[in-house]
């Protein structure tokens, strides 16, 4: 048994403007080097779950705790430093109108500017040698894929605890997709991190999830640890 | 060649208004109109000052030091987006017009027997002590917006300017970033109206009125300009300043020509527009398509 290292109790969160329920009793542990992932139809919650977690939405009932603690406890800088979201929408992870290795700049705290530069070189062979070259080009002028990959180096500077992605991949194409796919999960090993994927991609979600959560309306409505050993047709018909 | 000269000197006078604008319109991305108020506000300060009497020196660096306070105050009341910054800036432009009619006391001022900066260079340049020392100011002002953005404060105020909830998530403070930027650009302002009033020995109570709308016509003139002859993709300093200098000299070279040409200053401004409409018309890319993205 891992230590639990985000706990989601009966969390429950109204929309405002049409005051229908988005989260209704989620409970959800992760615990160190868990690999889980959430599926579902469009509007069933998936994305809410994720921006609870993100502070970007104030449930209106239940609690998150990471570490032990309150989310609430946390100041921005400790929590954000922990916690990495990779969306499918770029322009909430990258500075579109800055440099490749301005953007990287951005993630360091104090040392600045030109010993950082060795450093750089060495995260980019690292993960995907072409970005070497694409130091200063601006992030809009990158392909999507480029941009994803970027989005995940960056993320990875200060590697954290717990990885968030929000359907990372679902708007690349299928070479790139993979690619990033498993660029993601060999930084998750690499650095040990727990991760929740949010994806509509089922093969992924059998491949990789060590728990899987399929939600319905904002209620989680099926629950597998993979023991029971579920294939791809069977996540179909139970959960769609 | 003393048409030239002025041409120039009227240039290095705006230019710092322009970075000003370069900074919160571009750089930024905040629609500020403040710097019309605190343009009016360096001029009113440096005036009165020099009027009391005050070492001039001192008065200079009072007034951008004014400027720079009315900088922090309307990042303050922008705070967190809850005035849109355009009603920020004319409520600024507002309040500013009655604090400068304040402090100068009276709608003009003239400065022309009193002590100024331009006195002590004139002992060594007599003729162009005006031209030599806007011209130093204006270099001055350029080399300062291109160390500010070349730290990481400036980077910071960039990234602000592009994604501000990026930033907050950072665990940087963006509030921070954008009184900076604000209280930077509009000392930048301030001194280009203390510059404004030391050159031409008079202040004005209605000397800002439309400036800031001069000033953002220069800009893209010369950013237009330059995006032509350099074809440059990413963000450069160097470029950019440039395209302050060179736009507000085309600005003032249009000026000049159309009053050199006998134009009736009435219908001046109506000339300018066109003539800024037809040279955006020419230098814009006409084999692109309307629906094709601009690149």
């Amino acid at each position: 048994m891992g230590n639990k290292l985000l706990r989601i109790k009966n969390l429950e969160y109204t929309l405002p403007h049409i005051n229908q329920k988005a989260l209704d009793n989620i409970s959800l542990d992760v615990e160190d080097g868990d690999f889980i992932v959430i599926i579902g139809h469009n509007g069933s919650g998936k994305s809410s779950l994720i921006n609870a977690i993100n502070k970007n939405i104030t449930s209106s009932k239940g609690e998150i705790i990471f570490n032990s603690k309150p989310i609430e406890s946390f100041s921005n800088k400790e929590y954000f430093r922990s916690i990495a979201t990779i969306t499918q929408n770029l322009k909430e992870c990258l500075f579109e109108r800055l440099s490749v290795y301005e953007n990287f700049l951005m993630r360091f705290e104090k040392s600045y500017p030109k010993n950082n530069e060795g450093f750089f070189y060495d995260m980019t062979t690292h993960y995907y040698e072409k970005m070497m070259y694409m130091k200063d080009v601006m992030v809009t002028r990158l392909s999507g894929g480029e941009k994803q990959i970027l989005a995940l180096i960056l993320a990875l500077i200060n590697p954290p605890k717990l990885l968030l992605l929000d359907e990372h991949t679902s708007a690349l194409d299928p070479k790139m997709a993979d690619y990033v796919m498993d660029m993601t999960v060999s930084a998750i090993k690499e650095h040990k991190m727990a991760c929740i994927m949010v994806t509509h991609d089922l093969n992924n979600a059998v491949k990789y999830g060590n728990k899987i959560y399929a939600l319905k309306d904002g209620k989680i409505c099926y629950y597998s640890d993979k023991g029971d050993g579920i294939s791809k047709e069977e996540l179909i018909k139970r959960c769609f | 060649m003393q048409g030239v000269l002025d041409v120039f000197l009227q240039t290095f006078t705006l230019v710092p208004l322009v970075l000003a604008i370069y900074i919160s319109y571009e750089v930024m991305k905040i629609t500020d109109l403040t710097v019309e108020g605190s343009f009016v506000l360096g001029a009113a300060v440096y005036a009165r000052l020099i009027i009391e009497a005050i070492n001039p020196v001192l008065t200079f660096f009072i007034a951008i030091l004014a400027g720079l306070m009315a900088g922090i105050v309307v990042g303050c009341i922008q705070r967190h987006d809850k005035i849109d910054s355009l009603i920020a800036g004319i409520l600024m432009i507002f309040m500013l017009y009655s604090i400068n009619l304040q402090i100068m006391g009276s709608p003009n001022l003239t400065t022309y027997n009193h002590e100024t900066m331009l006195t002590y260079i004139s002992y060594a340049f007599a003729d162009n002590a005006g031209f030599i020392f806007a011209a130093f100011y204006t270099l001055f002002c350029i080399v300062m917006v291109s160390i500010l953005l070349n730290i990481q404060l400036g980077l910071r105020i960039r990234a602000y300017g592009d994604n501000k909830h990026l930033l907050y998530r950072l665990g940087c403070n963006p509030e921070k970033y954008r009184i900076i930027g604000l209280a930077f650009s509009n000392a930048l302002a301030a001194g280009s109206g203390a510059l404004t009033c030391q050159i031409y020995g008079f202040t004005d109570i209605n000397m800002g009125f439309g400036i800031a709308l001069t000033a953002i016509a220069a800009w893209l003139l010369g950013v237009q300009t330059m995006r032509k002859m350099f074809r440059f993709k990413n963000f450069s300093v160097k470029i950019d300043c440039m395209a302050c200098l060179l736009g507000a000299l085309l600005y003032y070279s249009a000026v000049t020509f159309l009053l050199k040409i006998g134009v009736n200053p009435i219908n001046l401004k109506l000339l300018i527009g066109l003539l800024l409409v037809v040279l955006l018309k020419i230098m814009s890319n006409k084999k692109r398509k309307p629906w094709e993205i601009n690149s």
